[in-house]
């Protein structure tokens, strides 16, 4: 009779157990509410998808540019005139891409509500800090000893780094770019230098632009 | 063998009782789609306005400022007002007892779901 009964209490535990099974489903439908709307509350102070792209062609500018000077117009310049336009091409990049993204990021942003320097925004720019002020301090120390042509995979992997940790506050495919930059970065390093500007290419032009368009095509659906 | 099956049977019942007292410790505050989603903007962001929030969620602005109503009464909420531009602006806030609510709500999530996979 005890067996019987506590047989029976058991069967009605597991059969609460069965009942139970909902709420299991309905726990990993919020886990996922959650990061739906994570990934969309963030999506304003990341790149957007215009921002992706035209930052893709900055570079991609930028890499023509340094293409030419041993190689094409710009190969009959002196050693340090070199120098000098690369430095100046690299930072006119870097400033346009800012510029780009500040000036197509600001008016998605404002049309929420949402102004691009937020709290969210300070904390990408803390995230992203470490890895730029080492890519720099990187490039300053290759500059003074003249070994510029190894400079590109050290871009792509302190680049990827920045935006893996941004990556870590943002969507998903944010994260998948950060990766990108480092392992194009790492296989840079095992190519000979002459390979170094067509991957800085494929890194800074075309997966900024394959990321924008298919963030502009997420956006859109 | 009978006492084997007996540890198994134990074993079964507390992990059926655990499970219950987890389902339990769900606040049913933050336990609704909406107040969940503003909670986790809110955190996401730092602070965020009704606007965004209206946009971000997709919800109404009547749906919206009961449940953001809702989340001031149980303190999660802080509600700051200032003037920008010459203009009033509201944005949201999580206070620490928000935060904190939050932080178990998810660990109450994730315990449910661990449980579950272990019966």
């Amino acid at each position: 009779m005890l067996c019987a009964i506590k047989h029976m209490r058991q069967l009605k535990r597991l059969t609460d157990m069965e009942e139970q099974t909902p709420q299991v489903r309905e726990a990993y439908e919020s886990l996922r509410v959650i990061r739906e709307v994570m990934d969309r509350s963030t999506r304003h102070s990341t790149l957007s998808g215009w921002s992706g792209i035209v930052v893709g062609v900055w570079a991609l500018l930028g890499c023509g540019i340094t293409w030419e000077m041993a190689n094409g117009y710009f190969a009959r310049y002196s050693h340090t005139q070199h120098i000098e336009l690369f430095v100046a091409t690299w930072c006119c990049v870097l400033i346009a891409s800012a510029l780009t993204d500040y000036v197509l990021a600001k008016k998605p942003a404002a049309l929420v509500g949402k102004h691009v320097m937020s709290p969210l925004g300070a904390r990408f720019l803390q995230a992203a800090a470490p890895a730029f002020v080492a890519g720099l301090a990187i490039t300053v120390h290759l500059l003074l000893h003249g070994q510029l042509q190894s400079v590109w995979a050290y871009w792509m992997v302190c680049y990827g780094a920045a935006i893996t940790s941004v990556g870590i506050f943002s969507m998903r495919p944010v994260s998948y770019l950060g990766w990108a930059f480092i392992v194009a970065g790492a296989i840079t390093f095992l190519l000979p230098s002459a390979a170094g500007l067509p991957m800085t290419a494929i890194a800074f032009g075309m997966f900024h632009i394959v990321y924008g368009a298919f963030t502009y095509q997420r956006r859109q659906t | 063998m009978t006492d084997n099956i007996s540890t198994v049977t134990t074993q079964q019942e507390d992990l059926a009782t655990d499970f219950a007292r987890t389902l339990g410790c769900l606040d049913e505050v933050i336990h609704q789609k909406v107040r969940m989603g503003i909670m986790t903007a809110v955190l996401s962001m730092s602070e965020c306005d009704f606007r965004f929030l209206k946009d971000t969620l997709g919800v109404t602005d009547g749906n919206l400022s009961i449940h953001i109503a809702k989340l001031e009464e149980a303190g999660y909420l802080e509600v700051r007002k200032e003037f920008v531009r010459r203009k009033p602006h509201t944005s949201y806030l999580a206070t620490p007892a928000g935060r904190k609510a939050f932080q178990s709500y998810i660990g109450v999530l994730e315990r449910i779901i661990a449980t579950a996979g272990h019966t």
